[in-house]
């Protein structure tokens, strides 16, 4: 059951009104005379231009903050001399997340953790991984693969936590 | 066969973030027919660090890979020697891993998206007559039909031909297409096949002879693609490029994977190179890339009426 609720500081753009209850000529909403609408005064002030401009959806993604937040998100640590020495770097996507997917084969029984947009050599990454997941898990039975051509690296098994807990480490 | 991410429009998105360029530098000697030799001078400067540089917001490319250092040409004079200076680009668009995936993806969808199969043919039921039985179901010692026009007969209808005209129009995802650019440009630069002059304009004579001898002597490639700014490209290169089959002019809008693969060698102007850089610049870092693909949508979208949902 649909519940009505009032809501008297809307004016009467709150209401429900049917499409014959609203003149034709008042259906424009930047008319300020429109009594369909809420009123509003039109001001030209470039200080509140601020404010207005904070509600408006951003064009293009902001810069990455410097520090990292309470959800675990961090920067990218590793200066220009470190990632130079580093025979491969792993990209940020566009919104500043580490590309660390996991995928889904068969419906479920396979799952493979995909390492995307790894610039330089796929292997040397898939090595040190390999060698991280071993070590965690205290096995010898890792299974990998490396795909050259779109630059991707992956893990058999459910291990997106663990290989962003080793990129973070190793200052991506 | 634009990729449609270089806008028709090429608008400023990215100008608030912008700073002041000091990427294109000029050699200290002017270029002159006399002394063409020392026209090219080494260029002395670090590579920009930041991507602000560029126009950029933020760039992590920049941490492990320099920016990249590319001459700037001129087409005033025939000779190989003609460099006016140097220009910084962006690794982001011009220093991006050669997806060749990409590559075929674009130019199989720039193929596909405008082709018609207009293959058809009539079935047993559209063909002309055969509505009535040719001849007894027995007694006649022939083999038993129905009629005149089916599969089995000669000048009968079709069975299981192709259906009327077919539209093989798909869109290949924004980011895919974006990517495909970056790449294909990436690939061109790698392989010293992208060449930036200062602008088309240079160009003095409209002789065609004159730009194929240019076109020899600095070893670019039979077919060669100019990229010009702005939709009218300027006289003389109009008038030289008209005649020769494999000198080709685009605007700065209509550039696509297919053609940059198709020429041998891209030539682009420095300001078609400025924008085709803020463009892809914008495309990798705009926040609404999601979206931009819910308008080639072919499936009409049913607007249902809201339900009351239960409290």
């Amino acid at each position: 059951m649909l519940r009505r609720v009032a809501l008297p500081f809307l004016g009467r753009a709150g209401q429900r009104l049917s499409s014959t209850d609203i003149p034709e000529k008042h259906l424009d909403k930047f008319d300020v005379d429109n009594p369909n609408y809420t009123k509003f005064e039109v001001v030209s002030d470039p200080d509140v231009w601020s404010h207005v401009e904070r509600l408006m959806p951003k064009k293009i993604v902001p810069p990455s903050p410097t520090e990292g937040g309470p959800s675990g998100w961090t920067p990218v640590r590793l200066t220009r001399e470190e990632a130079r020495e580093l025979p491969y770097f792993v990209q940020r996507t566009r919104n500043h997340m580490l590309p660390v997917y996991q995928r889904v084969d068969i419906r479920g029984p396979r799952y493979v953790t995909v390492v995307r947009k790894v610039q330089g050599d796929p292997w040397a990454l898939r090595n040190a991984l390999k060698e991280h997941i071993k070590q965690i898990r205290g096995t010898d039975d890792v299974t990998t693969m490396v795909n050259e051509l779109t630059q991707t690296v992956g893990i058999k098994g459910q291990l997106v936590e663990e290989v962003k807990d080793f990129l973070i480490m190793k200052g991506f | 066969m634009a990729s449609n991410v270089i806008g028709r429009l090429a608008r400023l998105s990215l100008s608030s973030v912008r700073t002041d360029r000091n990427v294109f530098r000029y050699s200290t000697t002017a270029v002159s027919e006399t002394s063409l030799e020392s026209s090219a001078s080494e260029p002395v400067s670090v590579p920009p660090e930041d991507a602000s540089v560029f126009g950029d917001v933020d760039s992590c490319t920049l941490l492990y890979q320099d920016a990249l250092e590319s001459w700037v040409e001129t087409l005033k004079v025939k000779e190989i020697a003609s460099k006016v200076g140097t220009t910084y680009l962006h690794p982001d668009v011009f220093g991006a891993f050669p997806r060749t995936d990409l590559l075929h993806w674009n130019c199989y969808w720039q193929k596909m998206y405008r082709r018609i199969d207009w293959g058809s043919a009539k079935c047993t039921f559209e063909m002309k007559g055969g509505g009535r039985k040719p001849w007894p179901q027995k007694g006649m010692g022939k083999a038993r039909h129905g009629s005149i026009r089916s599969p089995l007969w000669h000048k009968g209808g079709k069975a299981l031909g192709p259906r009327g005209p077919t539209s093989y129009y798909f869109m290949l995802p924004y980011t895919k297409r974006v990517h495909g650019l970056q790449a294909a440009l990436s690939c061109k630069f790698a392989q010293n096949d992208l060449r930036i002059v200062d602008s088309l304009d240079s160009l003095p004579t409209d002789d065609p002879k004159f730009l194929e001898d240019l076109c020899e002597q600095r070893y670019w490639g039979p077919s060669v693609l100019f990229v010009h700014e702005d939709e009218l490209a300027p006289r003389n290169l109009t008038m030289a490029c008209d005649s020769v089959g494999h000198l080709n002019i685009m605007p700065v809008f209509g550039l696509n994977v297919y053609s940059m693969l198709k020429h041998e060698t891209v030539v682009l102007s420095l300001k078609s190179c400025e924008m085709i850089q803020e463009r892809i610049i914008y495309a990798l870092r705009r926040s609404d890339a999601h979206l931009v693909d819910s308008k080639y949508k072919v499936r009409p979208i049913i607007e249902r009426t809201e339900q009351p949902r239960p409290l």
